[in-house]
């Protein structure tokens, strides 16, 4: 990344689930005073904050500065507010934006918060909202939902790579387990492969136990230029539009947001110590072993029989849960995945924790237009204390 | 007629050769595209002209959905189609529930009556079709 070094120094949360007596502006302030303390510094010490969110003109009312709104109720006033739609990949978003503030030199210490609340007692207006972010014109009004399209990307998947039913049930149980010890996570409770057999079809194979739940939840990050505990320094902040893929063998878009990363941090994919992805819906963690190259295409199965991707296994994904148990507040996602990875990269993951850490990877997707998703972000982040 | 998606489909009389999907060729590079654009992604070129694709196309992977949405009951197919001029998309495809849909079979743009009076359209599987 060019510019000044970027650290995340502060990290804060509310839990992920249904929160039917909180208002969203509840649960964004309590993640940003979570971080602000986190990071040992008051509102004070702050340069400009991003706050990212996708529904809450369509869910909750509030169209237009949502992050205003947020903020003054932790006191925040004066300084820059900006706000960020992107998607599933709002969080990943902000940040971005963050790190290119600080990089330049133009802010010291920026507040990113991400929130998001999904429950508004009509499950089909919140699946409609979710249709929206795709391209309308071409995706609305001929029954597409999300789990459908990650149904046919899985099913693409499968015709190149040696895998089905049993890796997807075991996926889905191994991001559960991760999940136990996760105090943010929605589900805590360790599910069999049986049980994600046994749950009813949604989008043929995906099954309603392999889909990440609606949510309600806000995660938050204090970054800055100097570096704080644990030294955690953002390496790549990565951010690509879906290509047109004109061309035979033009590379998806999460694979050149991959290799921007990459290049940008110096290192190869198998430098990295663990990785939090972007599940949406849990066999679709399978395609991202490939699309962020942990694994050459036609080893995916191998991959998942060596269970490399477990708590204890070379490469650990979503060790938080993923967005399939930790869950999935559009807007505060990407924060969360890299709030996981800060913890992670200080020893301060409990009993998930991957022993020694230093290097770790965030992909986070938002959308859909053409054949990929509209977003695809990837940040590198790295402990240097 | 009113149409479910105006931007995304064209009827008859509306371009030549419809109805099928609306798309744009560049007249400078002849990259053909789903939808009306405004430069061409290939070339930059802003010569275009409005065409009509996808009155055939061919199965890529599919789906059956089981939760109703936009007035398509459940269960009901969605597949990724490739047109034969060759932007691909995303489409109902018009196949009894339980079908054994395969990827690769020949598919052809149908409209679809809406119960809201709009036509829709789908992708029905060409007679013949293995």
């Amino acid at each position: 990344m060019k510019g000044r070094h970027v650290y995340i120094n502060g990290v804060g949360f509310h839990p992920f689930g249904r929160f039917p007596d909180k208002s969203l502006k509840t649960l964004a302030a309590t993640a940003a005073l979570a971080a602000l303390d986190d990071a040992g510094i008051g509102i004070s010490g702050i340069d400009a904050a991003l706050c990212a969110n996708a529904y809450s003109g369509l869910l909750n009312g509030q169209e237009s500065i949502r992050g205003e709104t947020w903020l003054r109720g932790i006191g925040l006033g004066a300084i820059p507010v900006m706000n960020v739609e992107n998607a599933c990949a709002s969080g990943s978003t902000a940040v971005h934006l963050a790190c290119m503030g600080i990089a330049s030199g133009n802010y010291d210490t920026v507040l990113v918060v991400g929130a998001e609340k999904m429950f508004v007692n009509d499950t089909g207006r919140t699946l409609a909202a979710l249709a929206n972010s795709a391209d309308t014109e071409v995706m609305g009004n001929i029954g597409m939902q999300f789990s459908a399209v990650d149904a046919i990307r899985v099913r693409e998947m499968m015709a190149e790579e040696d895998v089905g039913a049993e890796a997807f049930e075991w996926i889905t149980m191994k991001n559960h387990d991760h999940a136990v010890s996760n105090p943010i996570a929605q589900y805590r409770k360790p599910i069999s492969m049986e049980q994600v057999r046994a749950s009813r079809m949604i989008a043929d194979p995906i099954r309603l136990l392999m889909c990440s739940a609606i949510s309600d939840g806000a995660a938050a990050l204090v970054i800055s230029s100097q570096p704080g505990r644990g030294g955690v320094r953002v390496r790549a902040s990565a951010l690509t539009s879906s290509p047109w893929r004109l061309a035979p063998g033009a590379l998806p878009g999460p694979t050149l947001a991959a290799d921007k990363a990459y290049a940008q941090a110096g290192i190869g994919p198998s430098d990295l110590d663990l990785a939090e992805v972007h599940d949406a819906v849990s066999p679709a963690e399978l395609m991202h072993y490939r699309e962020l190259r942990f694994c050459e295409d036609g080893e995916v199965a191998k991959f998942v029989a060596e269970r490399a991707s477990a708590l204890g296994g070379r490469l650990p994904v979503n060790p938080s849960g993923g967005l399939n148990s930790r869950g999935h507040p559009v807007g505060a996602t990407g924060v969360a995945q890299l709030l996981e990875l800060t913890l992670q990269l200080r020893g301060d993951a409990g009993a998930r924790q991957v022993p020694g850490a230093r290097l770790a990877l965030a992909h986070n997707s938002g959308g859909w237009i053409g054949e990929d998703p509209a977003v695809s972000a990837v940040h590198i982040l790295e402990r240097t204390a | 007629m009113q149409k479910a998606n105006p931007h995304l489909f064209v009827l008859e009389g509306e371009l030549p050769d419809a109805p099928g999907l609306r798309g744009t060729r560049c007249r400078q590079c002849a990259q053909v595209v789903l939808l009306q654009v405004s430069a061409c992604p290939r070339c930059a070129g802003r010569d275009l002209e409005a065409v009509c694709i996808g009155q055939r196309a061919t199965l890529g992977e599919s789906s059956e959905v089981f939760h109703s949405l936009d007035g398509f009951e459940a269960p009901y197919f969605i597949g990724m189609i490739k047109t034969e001029q060759g932007p691909a998309t995303f489409a109902p495809i018009a196949a009894a529930p339980g079908t054994a849909l395969k990827a690769g079979m020949s598919l052809q743009f149908t409209l679809l009556p809406r119960s809201d009076g709009r036509v829709g359209f789908a992708y029905a599987i060409a007679e013949g079709a293995a």
